[in-house]
């Protein structure tokens, strides 16, 4: 006899016992004067199925030890082999939740909890000090005043600060000229981090002083792709923005900041008078200082340096927070929203299991009955019921996990750039592995132990009596709570779905006040040295607009050195003439455009002239302002501006300070999409030469017919050809830059849109399965009634009653959940409240259309019931 | 199957405490008491080996009976069933009932004749 699976001494002794039982007998037979073959046969026959008795018999020996576990595990596999569509919907259900559940908490995981990849990261803090509901650009920062101040104070918290700045620098030699992402870093940022360089050395304090500080470190990848990787790099010069740089080391990947840099250079903090500069600050705290104490340190500290001592208390806020928080912040809230999407995908799964569960145990209850009559505890039963839906789950979860590895993947690819902080370090680590199998097992448990409880209640002896046969019995009303909790699951998240959904289309609706579709915009940035005075500038400058409104297809062009939904924003405040009204804190945005620039951008002028040619570096200086500028100041509609002066310099300006206005024009959206549309200052580029740093970073728009892509061998051509150092970026159309700046809302509502599709499709499967088995149960009823003279529409309004019972509770707990749950979604949503009623009445017609469709198949069955076959089969 | 026309299953309970009897007779092997039972009740109880091996691994369980190999008779290796002392003062208990039982169970198929009747 053979045994189809290696077993225990116990078992050995079981299968020998038996073996003896069964030679016996075939002897006795023999003695009897059978013969040998026919004795044989005769024996085992009378004998029975000698797996199944070794099965019944090990139920007995009961225990919860080790050996009763595994054998509870074979039989549960046996069990599952047995009814492979079973299992393969069961486990692919599992599969579905556990990987998409795995797959959120492994960047979860790698975004929020891992610790940073710095010694002690939990000592390395933010600092930031600002003015109570302050500038929106960044939140965790310090002026320069402060910081340099701070750093020559001794303190006990702080062992050491740091700061940094990031801006694009061009690459030259030994290739094309290549724009680079760079970071500036003061000295002390890798000490204080606590990273060494991979070669070389670090900045040392004296190298951030002008005229020592031409050194730069290189990243490991820039390194590698375009240095060979050579530890001779070390020493050589290299060539950035036209000035001669030495390479002194190069970091370790985990150097990462500011983000995906690909070199740094050293950054002075010169605390002089114009320096209005705020910057992120990273401080380590010294061993043992808690957050608290640091920040009543600081708090304390701050109360007697020059920059900040004379500030009215309660005006300013001062913070220390974890540095993890400089990179997560932002995303924190809509990584946990996925995640409580992606769990209510996996409690549906489990119900949609259960359900199932529910389902095999009826057809199982005649299995479960004899091992009750042979005695084996409930207990027992229910413990193997609940192993088999844990292995059905665990095997889920291991599909599961290759599916997250694969989904997480596609996630941080298809996530909008920056958005998933940390991707680098997003792996599936043994944490995440941990909490799959935990979550399995909790989920085979869970959706096991009702099914498993609910069919061995019942009386053996009825169990037997009924021998096999499939009864609607008191599961189903179990099997239509758990539908109806999938369903209104569902709703939660399709209305989580159509609020973003819905909030998403407002935003693309936003008129912007200008005309983004047929702008192609392209970005040069132009080294001092190559250019190192104004007029080499604006030469340049007026050179490529020359040439590029000459290229066919293209229309008007001009300049500007910021774009409207595209970081960086310049604000400021401003002070008019004879207007003493202005109030502190009114700050607007501050653009410097070449003429042409409103008719480009299809930005309407409302009264007096665009900027033109003869409005120079000689000439008067000119200005142009929005129309809410103008209607604050000027009512009732503005036109009064026309021929007034202003001026940037709020304190003490100079005669050559103030500048007339010359024309007004319509705002726009400058920011953001959400945040409506912004009041703006223009000034002309020729005029704006005193800002050097502004007109060496330029953006060219052109209205142009063709796209980007067509125009860009075409834009690089002209731009090298003019000058070959120049590198050109970001060539690009308006309507991607509005595009890119909702990126974010888009991939909300596409994640929030797929989970709650797969909600909805275990839903309808679930709904599926149990009104099929109501169809199939309900058989002889069907077959009576239409016997009796029943009409099909009186057939389909019996299964029709049966959808609603389900879907109407469904409809209503669901609403209810998700007008309690989608408050959370409230700062993601734009235009919409998160009980937008149309949006609820939608997905309740969603749902419905569903549950028709779900319910179709077995409506159909029940029309078509042959009265005879179903009495028949009673 | 071989045996009478009026087999009678066994439920759990019965099955046990018929092992039990069995036993009393001295150690015997799961085999010779499925043989016993069906020749002390002439053929009329037919043990199934699917209930018989069930019920002797969880009288084993209780302590009712104990088990160890041997060797039969015709020198094959066997795994042979002995009452323990639990085992013999729960067979006592159910023989009380049991006989209780059946006194009863008579009484009712053979009531007796009343007093001043026919």
């Amino acid at each position: 006899m053979r045994w189809p699976w290696r077993r225990g001494a116990r078992e050995e002794e079981l299968a020998d016992e038996l073996r003896a039982h069964l030679e016996m007998a075939v002897a006795q037979r023999i003695e009897r004067g059978e013969l040998p073959a026919e004795a044989r046969d005769n024996a085992r026959r009378e004998f029975g199925n000698v797996t199944h008795i070794a099965e019944v018999t090990r139920d007995m020996w009961g225990g919860a030890s080790w050996d009763a576990f595994v054998r509870d595990v074979r039989y549960a596999a046996r069990g599952l082999r047995r009814s492979p569509m079973f299992t393969a919907v069961a486990v692919a259900t599992f599969a579905l939740g556990i990987g998409a559940n795995t797959a959120m908490f492994t960047v979860v995981n790698g975004a929020l909890l891992k610790p940073l990849p710095f010694a002690h990261p939990d000592q390395l803090v933010m600092l930031s000090h600002r003015p109570v509901g302050g500038r929106p650009n960044g939140p965790h920062n310090l002026s320069d005043h402060t910081f340099a101040e701070l750093r020559a104070t001794p303190s006990r918290a702080f062992a050491s600060i740091a700061t940094y700045a990031g801006s694009q620098m061009t690459l030259t030699g030994n290739g094309d000229a290549e724009p680079l992402n760079t970071g500036q870093i003061t000295a002390s940022l890798p000490a204080t981090l606590g990273v060494s360089p991979i070669i070389g050395r670090t900045f040392t304090s004296e190298e951030e002083e002008p005229g020592s500080n031409h050194v730069a470190l290189l990243s490991d990848q820039l390194w590698r792709e375009r240095f060979g990787g050579a530890r001779s790099v070390l020493g050589t010069s290299i060539t950035l923005n036209g000035l001669a740089y030495t390479v002194i080391g190069v970091m370790p990947p985990a150097f990462d900041l500011p983000h995906g840099v690909a070199l740094w250079t050293p950054l002075a903090i010169k605390p002089i008078p114009n320096n209005f500069i705020d910057r992120a600050v990273i401080a380590r705290l010294s061993a043992g200082t808690t957050i608290e104490a640091a920040h009543r340190e600081l708090e304390s500290i701050l109360t007697r340096l020059p920059s900040t001592a004379d500030e009215k208390p309660g005006t300013q806020i001062t913070d220390v927070r974890p540095m993890v928080d400089l990179f997560v912040a932002r995303a924190k809230p809509t990584l946990w929203i996925f995640s409580g999407a992606v769990f209510f995908v996996l409690l549906i799964a489990c119900a949609n299991v259960a359900n199932l569960l529910l389902i095999r145990a009826s057809t199982r209850r005649h299995e479960i009955g004899v091992r009750a009559a042979l005695g084996a505890g409930r207990a027992r039963i229910v413990r193997q019921l609940v192993t088999e839906s844990a292995l059905v789950a665990c095997i889920g979860g291991a599909v599961g996990i290759v599916l997250a590895k694969w989904g997480v993947r596609l996630l941080i690819v298809t996530a909008p750039p920056g958005r998933i902080p940390r991707a680098q370090e997003i792996t599936v680590d043994w944490r995440v592995l941990g909490a799959a199998f935990g979550v399995s097992l909790i989920a085979g448990l869970v959706c096991g132990i009702f099914p498993a409880l609910a069919s061995t209640r019942r009386d053996p002896r009825e169990a037997l009596a009924t021998s096999g046969r499939t009864v609607a019995g008191s599961n189903d009303r179990l099997r239509r709570v758990f539908v109806v909790a999938q369903l209104s699951l569902a709703i939660v998240l399709l209305a989580g779905a159509g609020l973003l959904l819905k909030s998403f289309t407002r935003l693309r609706a936003v008129d912007t006040g200008f005309h983004s579709s047929g702008i192609v915009t392209f970005r040069t940035i132009l080294s001092p040295a190559a250019f190192p005075t104004p007029t080499d500038l604006h030469t340049f400058e007026a050179q490529v607009l020359d040439r590029v409104r000459q290229v066919p297809g293209v229309g008007t062009a001009s300049i500007a050195n910021v774009l409207p939904l595209r970081p960086p924003h310049l604000i400021g405040g401003l002070r008019i003439d004879g207007v003493s009204t202005v109030p502190k804190g009114y700050e607007v945005h501050k653009i410097v455009v070449a003429p042409g620039y409103f008719g480009t951008m299809g930005i309407r002028l409302f009264a007096g002239r665009d900027f033109n040619g003869a409005d120079n570096a000689s000439s008067l200086p000119v200005t142009i302002v929005t129309r809410s500028i103008a209607q604050r100041f000027w009512p009732p509609d503005g036109r009064g501006a026309i021929g007034q002066r202003l001026t940037e310099d709020e304190e003490n300006p100079q005669p050559g300070d103030w500048k007339t206005i010359v024309g007004v024009v319509d705002d726009i959206v400058q920011q953001g999409l959400t945040q409506g549309r912004d009041h703006a200052q223009y000034v002309p580029l020729a005029q704006a030469a005193d800002m050097p740093f502004i007109s060496n970073d330029v953006t060219f728009t052109l209205r142009t017919a063709r796209s980007a892509q067509e125009l860009t061998p075409t834009v690089r051509a002209i731009v090298h050809e003019l000058n070959p150092v120049v590198a050109v970026r970001n060539i690009q159309a308006m309507d991607d830059i509005a595009a890119a700046s909702i990126a974010d809302s888009r991939f909300e509502a596409q994640l929030v849109t797929i989970f709650s599709a797969l909600a909805l499709l275990l839903a309808a499967v679930g709904t599926y399965g149990v009104l099929a088995y109501d169809v199939a149960a309900r058989m002889h009823e069907l077959g009576v009634r239409v016997a009796l003279g029943a009409m099909p529409q009186d057939v389909i309004r019996v299964v029709a009653r049966r959808t609603l019972a389900l879907v109407i509770p469904g409809l209503a707990l669901g609403l209810l959940g998700a007008l309690a749950v989608t408050r959370v979604l409230q700062k993601s949503l734009f235009e919409v409240t998160p009980a937008d009623p149309a949006t609820m009445l939608a997905v309740a017609g969603v749902l419905l259309l569903v549950a028709l469709i779900a319910g179709f198949a077995p409506t159909r069955r029940a029309v078509r019931v042959d009265p005879m076959t179903a009495l028949r089969s009673e | 199957m071989p045996g009478g026309q009026s087999r009678i299953e066994l439920l759990q309970g019965t099955l046990d405490f018929i092992i039990l009897q069995t036993l009393r007779w001295g150690p015997q092997h799961g085999f010779g008491v499925a043989q016993m039972i069906r020749a002390h009740s002439s053929n009329t109880l037919q043990v199934d080996t699917g209930s018989l091996y069930p019920a002797l691994h969880r009288l084993e369980r209780a302590k009712l009976i104990d088990a160890k190999w041997d060797r039969s008779d015709k020198g094959q290796r066997v795994r042979v069933y002995r009452l323990t002392a639990a085992g013999r003062k729960r067979l006592a208990a159910e023989r009380t009932k049991w006989e209780r039982m059946t006194q009863a169970i008579a009484g009712i198929l053979n009531p007796p004749v009343a007093e001043g009747e026919s």
